[in-house]
Formats: structure tokens, sequence, C-alpha cells
């Protein structure tokens, strides 16, 4: 008996002093989950960009007048008073830019997986880039903006605060943050930056990020590594509009993920109370109008004002942004002209009583 | 088995009020249908600068080729401003010329959606009030119906309920109860009015609709037949380029304002006394 409980013993302290090692070496060795991105690489000793905010700096109410600011166009949605110096009355943030992950894999910018990803996430599909992880960017405005804005977005480049401004004043049609609204940005954005589980990162990999971090040993490659997990600028390539001859006006095309591409982009804007008056709905009257001028209407064709945009006038300033290469193909226009086919012909009813059959 | 019945009865209730509020947008096109206002409203922080014009008649003694139809003539002419305090009130001043006993009339008004047309509610309710005083020289003539004793007597009102219902994206109808008080009128006339009227859109294309109106006025008996008035009624087309609301439309009536096309209508439609007349209204953000 006495044996017995001696070995039983003997058993369970063996097995928690093994479970205690084990732990300790999983938490010491492997980069944890939850780690931001920057703050790893500032601890390999990287070089901390001109926007460095320590995330342990963060200021909460700042955060959340950031978060305001991006979503509502002032600081402080309870103070009514705020909403008379709203930063633009035509535009906030979100009109065109998602504030969460919407790519699956963060080193690559693919318009396709962009959108089926955002579509199991409830997001929206924005001509502008996320504003999760601006901060872990090292460029903005970059590629082909040169050739909508000029020598404007040359101080945006590689300043993100140069970047931001440029997005009030010209793209927004508003007025530039101020000081603190600024800092209330920036601690917003820091804390959406990257966190170490948005990257791709296999274990052996968090392992070998571990082990840099408490030996300080093979940094400059572990470094590299990290970069090499997400695009250090968003790739902009602007497109002509498909010839007319190339055009299959929706012949070629799924409509299902046309379907995704009108409600989580075009009705963005174009549904009622939307930055624009051109308004759109499910209502086949306006699916039987986007097909018309496709078809006859050499400027505001869905194949050419999405690739040519429009300009802020005098006497109207919000405009239509241009999709990039990036941020939507040829092949997903023509599952949208599909989709505007489809409901041009089939109508509301089917529409209200089931899903269509495509 | 009871139970059973109950239980999924209730959780079908429960499914039906968790359901999403859809509401209906864009019944017409602007806040006006042709002579009366629409269930349409303006947003917060929008304005609407609203200019409206009446020529003469197209036909009969006055229209004819002699006057290219009735436009060497200008019946009413309105400018107005509106203005949408919040999504579900509004206000507007406009200036009219004034058609029928009264000319020179500014009119200021006040707009309340009370109900909104949604996937649990079938109509959209407005409520409409109108406050118009005329600020023409004083008839001399103390039995003309403008000789005007006092301020008072120079002013009117009017007060409409707004029922509208679209029933299809391309059909919406409008029933319009109204109740015109004018303080000073003419010996035959009468002061108070009621009428009711109805309104309807068909939209052909996204871009262009068909209005017409028609209103039934309850005069006492005999008034109508010794001031030789009638019905307003009212047909038009409406162009909606976004932004802008353009309104070509053919009117028996002369005058804009509430208290001026429903007692004051003189013109015949059988008769071809009916005018052409367009409105415009263009929308901004503050």
């Amino acid at each position: 008996m006495n044996t017995k409980i001696k070995l039983a013993f003997l058993f369970t302290a063996m097995f928690i002093i093994a479970l205690v090692i084990t732990s300790f070496q999983e938490k010491e060795t492997k980069v944890k989950d939850s780690e931001y991105v920057q703050e790893v690489l500032a601890q390999l000793g990287d070089k901390v960009p001109l926007n460095y905010i320590s995330t342990n700096k963060l200021d909460s109410v700042k955060v959340k007048q950031g978060e305001n600011l991006v979503h509502f166009g002032f600081t402080d949605p309870t103070n009514k008073s705020l909403f008379e110096n709203k930063q633009s009355k035509h535009f906030v943030c979100t009109d065109c830019h998602n504030t969460q992950k919407e790519d699956p894999d963060l080193s690559i910018s693919n318009p396709d997986t962009r959108l089926t990803y955002v579509a199991e996430n409830k997001m929206k599909f924005l001509p502008g880039t996320t504003l999760f992880g601006t901060t872990n960017k090292s460029h903005w405005y970059n590629e082909d903006y040169l050739k909508k804005y000029g020598d404007l977005v040359v101080p945006a480049r590689d300043t993100l605060q140069n970047a931001i401004q440029l997005c009030a004043v010209v793209c927004s049609q508003g007025r530039a943050l101020d000081e603190t609204e600024m800092e209330a940005m920036m601690h917003y954005f820091t804390s959406i930056s990257y966190k170490v589980r948005d990257l791709k990162l296999t274990e052996v990999e968090k392992q070998f990020i571990g082990n840099a971090l408490i030996k300080g040993t093979n940094n400059t490659e572990v470094i590299k590594l990290i970069k090499s997990k997400y695009l250090d600028f968003s790739p902009a390539t602007f497109m002509k509009p498909q010839s007319v001859e190339n055009r299959s006006f929706g012949k070629e095309g799924n409509a299902q993920k046309g379907k995704q591409i009108y409600e989580l982009s075009c009705l963005t804007c174009h549904k009622e109370g939307g930055v624009t008056n051109y308004k759109l709905s499910d209502e086949q009257l306006a699916f039987k109008h986007l097909k018309y001028w496709s078809n006859t209407h050499k400027v505001f064709s869905v194949y050419d004002i999405t690739r040519k945009g429009t300009y802020s006038k005098n006497g109207y300033k919000p405009y239509m942004p241009n999709y990039t290469k990036e941020r939507l193909s040829d092949q997903q226009l023509e599952d949208l002209m599909k989709y505007i086919n489809v409901m041009a012909e089939k109508g509301t009813i089917q529409k209200i009583t089931g899903t269509p059959s495509f | 088995m009871k139970k059973l019945l109950f239980l999924s009865l209730l959780v079908s209730f429960s499914s039906f009020s968790q359901e999403e509020t859809t509401y209906t947008y864009n019944t017409f096109n602007s806040t006006r249908i042709i002579n009366s206002h629409s269930i349409e409203m303006l947003e917060r922080k929008t304005m609407d600068m609203k200019i409206g014009h009446r020529f003469g008649d197209i036909a009969g003694a006055n229209g004819g080729i002699q006057s290219l139809f009735g436009i060497d003539n200008s019946a009413d002419i309105s400018i107005g401003l509106e203005a949408g305090l919040t999504n579900n009130f509004n206000i507007g001043i406009t200036r009219y010329k004034g058609a029928g006993p009264y000319r020179q009339l500014y009119e200021g008004y006040a707009k309340y959606k009370f109900l909104a047309q949604s996937n649990k509610m079938p109509i959209t309710l407005v409520g409409l009030a109108k406050y118009n005083v005329t600020s023409m020289t004083a008839s001399t003539d103390s039995s003309s119906a403008t000789s005007f004793p006092d301020f008072v007597s120079r002013t009117s009102s009017s007060y409409q309920l707004l029922i509208a219902r679209k029933f299809s994206e391309r059909f919406s109808m409008q029933l319009v109860p109204t109740y015109v008080h004018r303080n000073y009128v003419g010996f035959y006339d009468q002061n108070g009015t009621f009428a009711v009227g109805a309104g309807a859109r068909l939209q052909l294309t996204k871009l262009i609709g068909v209005i017409g109106e028609y209103h039934y006025v309850f005069f006492e008996d005999g008034v109508q037949a010794k001031l030789n008035t009638f019905n307003p009624i009212a047909l038009g087309v409406v162009f909606d380029t976004g932004g802008h609301v353009f309104q070509l439309n053919f009117a028996n009536s002369t005058g804009f304002g509430e208290a001026q096309y429903l007692p004051s209508t003189y013109s015949d439609f059988t008769k071809g006394e009916f005018r052409f007349g367009f409105s415009i209204s263009r929308v901004f953000k503050l």
C-alpha cells in the first residue's frame, strides 16, 4: 500500500515537472501570436520607421478617437458640436478602405482571393487598400498613383503622415487633420497593425524567430524572413478599359461572384444615403440602366467608369476612384456584367422569393 | 402536440420580430409630385433649390400660335429654398409671383415624417403645414378680396396629410387630404376649404417617369358655379438625372401653393385651358 502511494506520488511529480519544463520551453522559444510585428522587428534591431509608436505606449483614448475619425470623420460621435467640423462632408475613410485584414496571404495582392476572403468575413470590397497594417508598410500612393495625382504624391510616398493628409485634402475633398487628430490617427493605425498571427508563419519559422529574439542570433536573416511574409507597399497598376472587341458584355462570367462585387463594392457608395447621387439598388430598373449604358455609352459604361473613375468638379466635389488591376480584375468585371445582365432580365421578383438560379 | 404547435408558432413569431427593417426608398423622385408635396424628404444637412415656372394657356382665348402656345406669358413663377433639419423634419421658404386673387406671396412650410414604409409598415405618412403672406398693395375697393383691412387678412394656411405607398419599383401612389384656410376672401367665396387629392408615379426607366395628380375640392353648394372654378388636374414627365430633377408638366391650375391652386383654379382642362410648366430642383450638401 505504502509503496503504491509512493509510486503514484513519484509519477505525478514527474509528470508535473515534465509539463512545466515543456511549457516553459514552448513559451520561451516560439514567438507569440499576439505579438505586434513592429515590436518583434524593433527588438531584432530593425530600423524603426518615422511613424513608429511603441505598442506599450498606445493611449486607449487616442486609439478610440482615431477609430471614430476613420469611421465617422470626427473624433467623438457623442459630441454634436464636433459634427460641424467633420473632416470631409463627402467621404469617410471607410468609404474606400477596410480596417481589417482583407487578404488571406499578406505577401500577395490578388483581387480574386481577396473577394472570397472579404465575402466570408463580411467586409467590403473596396478600391483602397485596407488601413489594417498600413503602419507596417513603408511606401504609400505607389506606382501609378503618380499618374493621377502628379507631384502631390512625392512627399506622401515615404511618410505616412503626408499620405494621410493627401488623402484628407485631395481624395476625400475635405480639410487637413490637425495635430491632435493626426496623433489619434497614428495611435489607431498602430493598434491595427500586423500581429504575428496575421503572417503565414510555419511553426518552425515561429521557433526560428523566437530563438532569435532570445539569443540575438541570425537577426538580419530573421528580419528578412518576417518582411518576406507581407508586402511593404501596396502595388497599384492603372489599367485602360478593356477594348470593345475584348468585352464579352457578361457572356463569360460568374454571376455569383458578380453579385458579391455588386453588393460589397458598388452598393457601398451607390446605395440610398450613400455618397453619390447616382443611386443603385436591387431594383430591375437599376440593372436595366446599367446594362443599357454598358452596351451603348462610352464614358459611363461599367467597363470605362471602373477603370477611369471620375474627377472632382466645382459644384460637385465627391468623385469615383478608379479601380486598379490589384483591386479589381478584368475577369471580375465580366462577372459583374454577367450579374447585371441576369438581374436586368430576371428582376426583383425572383430576388425576393429566393435566390435566382444562375 | 399542442405544445409543439405553440412552440413553433412562438419561434416563427420571434424570428419575424427579429427580422431586419428595410426601408423603401425613392417612392417619388423629388419632394413634389407636381403641385402638391410628395412624401419624399430631404436628408439632414441637405438643401434643395427649387425653381418653378408656369406659362400661359396653350389653347383657348389666350393661347394658340399668337402667344406660341402660352410661352410668351407667365402664369406663375416660384423660387424656393428648402432644408433638411433632420431626416424626418424639413422646412422651406418660397416666393411666388402668385396667380388668382392674391399675388406676391411668401410661403413658409414645415414637414414631418411620422411613418416610413418598410417591410413592417405598409405606408409612409407625412404631415405638412404651410403659412402664406401676401405682400401685394391693398385694393382701395373695400368689397375686393384684396382690400386687406389688417395683417391677418393677408395670410392663409394649409394643412395636409400625405399618405403614400410604393406598390412596386415602377408604381407609387399617394393620397392627399388637404384643408386650406384663407383669412380674407371675396363675397361668394368660403374661408375654409377641404380637398382630397391623389397623385401617382409610373417609372418607365431609371431616369424617366410619368406623374399625374388630381384634387377634388369640396365647395359648399353653389359656390363653385358662382366662382366658376375647376378641380386642379396635372400631368407630367419627370427626369431624374441624379442630383438634378427636371419636371415638365401640363396643368390647368395657374398657381403653385395649396392656398392658390385648390380654391382658385379658373381654367377648364377640357377647353384647352391648360399650360406648360417646368420645375428644376437641385440638391446641395451642406
